[in-house]
């Protein structure tokens, strides 16, 4: 198949969750004999939309990447008079919600070569659903376009063009089936769509013991890894972990290896609990997942989640919130985590995995058993060949 | 602690009712919070710590805009001349600013009243539906 990712960013060195799926769909796409070519801005920062790459072309592991500049340059006051009203839960109206989406990084030479480049490719696959590669890039030939929306339960997915975008797509490419219900809540009525999901590799080495001795971790520890915002409920998180250790614990407190950045810090009380990693990598990360005793993961603005996939593959239980169908279904599903609702649920669910290394040991089997029967590359890669052919009906 | 909750069951079965284990979680928290043996005081005391950002201040209190906020400078030596500096451009834009805030203040309380009048008939409607509904049920 000749296939177009277009997504506003891509690359290595881009953290979301949405471009690195993108690129490992186009990377693995393109190794399994597939063209492949993604179309994308020279943006790296989705806040200022600074052109910070040089424009044409390059191939990064297989993949022909063509960047084209932002050209119509961030309006920041425009953003500082939306952001409050979006906050307070009121609608910016229709000319408002377009000109929130004109002021995501719009690229006219990028929209171009959308149209150019349709034509000579069985599909172009846009990700994520907000901003105006995707809102603007899938107007411009729909019969050919599948999104892969990576959709959140949040304002933006209300908004009318964004909608506009989703329904007149050929297809839409889903990561669970709880975004598939989200997606039938905001949209009514949807286009074909299937679920694919994300592909990882077998669980790599890891060294727990060695992040423990490294860290001088001398007591049980749980782990966070994300944006460090009010979005991503990472406050619970402080939260939870602070009233456990000083309030509800039976079994003393826990320390929190809390990776990513973001601009949320802890509360006095609960400093003292956290251990600051900031960003790491990959390997430090499966490290320190394979350290704790569980990894916390309390958004509810989730389309998939690697998190948890990566938590299981590196051995280590999952605690997610009732209130995420996503992170729900797949702990539902696995068996490898739990879901809870207050801190004094999530002081219980800890007590009994620090009580029960045998049930978290099953449970981290049960994760693993899943991440490798439902989202092993050879199958992830078999659903995305299939909808992609029966989306666009090639 | 007791080691005998459903999940052990099926865990022989190289599986973990994760729903069941939740139940037991459910199950255990509401009956220690039934005997009282949560901490109250102490959980009240450090949730205050995290609720801060949550406490949404009531619109009365955000509808009056100030035009004019204490001024500063954290600059050492040339601080004070820098507050001045500022108290003079505040003084020469005040023609300019006053008049703004002053329809923005305007603004905010006539859609203060409107809120607090549509709040009024709500209520006054939802008692009235329930009303029926009792007599109905009479």
């Amino acid at each position: 198949m000749r296939l177009a990712f277009v997504t506003p960013r891509y690359g290595a060195e881009i953290l979301g969750g949405a471009e690195t799926q993108v690129r490992d769909y186009a990377e693995r796409l393109a190794a399994a004999g597939h063209d492949v070519e993604a179309l994308t801005t020279c943006a790296v920062d989705h806040h200022t939309w600074r052109n910070a790459l040089p424009p044409g072309e390059s191939v990064a592991t297989g993949v022909r990447v063509r960047r084209f500049a932002v050209t119509r340059p961030r309006d920041h006051a425009l953003a500082a008079r939306q952001q409050p009203v979006l906050d307070a839960g009121l609608c910016l109206g229709p000319e408002g919600e377009r000109a929130w989406v004109e002021n995501t990084g719009v690229s006219e030479p990028l929209l171009e070569a959308i149209a150019a480049t349709a034509p000579r490719v069985d599909a172009l696959l846009f990700a994520p659903y907000l901003f105006a590669s995707t809102v603007l890039g899938a107007a411009v030939r729909p019969d050919r376009s599948l999104v892969i929306p990576c959709l959140h339960d949040e304002a933006y997915a209300r908004f009318a063009p964004v909608q506009a975008a989703l329904r007149g797509a050929a297809g839409l490419i889903l990561n669970t089936e709880a975004e598939r219900d989200l997606a039938a809540r905001l949209l009514g009525e949807l286009p074909p769509n299937r679920v694919v999901g994300e592909g990882f590799e077998p669980a790599a080495a890891v060294d727990g013991e060695g992040f423990r001795r490294r860290h001088r971790l001398d007591r049980d520890a749980l782990a966070y890894a994300g944006r460090r915002e009010r979005g991503k409920n990472y406050h619970l998180v402080l939260e939870y972990v602070t009233l456990y250790s000083r309030a509800l614990s039976r079994r003393g407190p826990v320390r929190l290896l809390a990776m990513g950045g973001g601009p949320l810090q802890p509360p006095e009380s609960a400093r003292p609990l956290v251990c600051d990693l900031g960003f790491v990598g990959h390997g430090e990360m499966l490290d320190a997942l394979a350290a704790s005793l569980a990894s916390v993961q309390l958004s509810r603005m989730e389309s998939f989640s690697r998190v948890l996939m990566e938590g299981w593959l590196a051995g280590t239980p999952a605690i997610v919130d009732a209130g995420c169908p996503v992170t729900r279904e797949h702990c539902a599903q696995s068996g490898g985590g739990v879901w809870v609702g207050d801190a004094e649920e999530f002081a219980e669910v800890v007590d009994r995995l620090r009580a029960d290394p045998e049930l978290r040991g099953r449970m981290v089997d049960a994760g693993r058993r899943y991440v490798a029967r439902r989202y092993n590359w050879t199958a992830v890669l078999g659903r995305l060949e299939a909808a992609v052919r029966e989306l666009v009906g090639n | 602690m007791p080691l005998c909750y459903a999940a052990r069951a099926v865990l022989q079965e190289e599986r973990v009712d994760v729903a069941a284990l939740v139940a037991e979680v459910e199950a255990e928290v509401a009956r220690r919070r039934a005997a009282g043996e949560y901490p109250e005081e102490l959980l009240l005391r450090l949730r205050a710590e995290f609720a801060v950002e949550d406490e949404v201040e009531p619109p009365e209190a955000l509808a009056i805009v100030e035009s004019s906020r204490p001024l500063r400078s954290a600059r050492p030596v040339v601080g004070p001349a820098v507050v001045f500096g500022k108290r003079a451009l505040r003084r020469l834009l005040s023609w300019y600013v006053h008049p703004a805030v002053h329809d923005q203040n305007r603004f905010n309380l006539a859609l203060l009243r409107e809120l607090r009048s549509l709040e009024a008939r709500l209520d006054r409607l939802e008692r009235s539906v329930r009303d029926d509904g009792d007599e109905a049920h009479g």
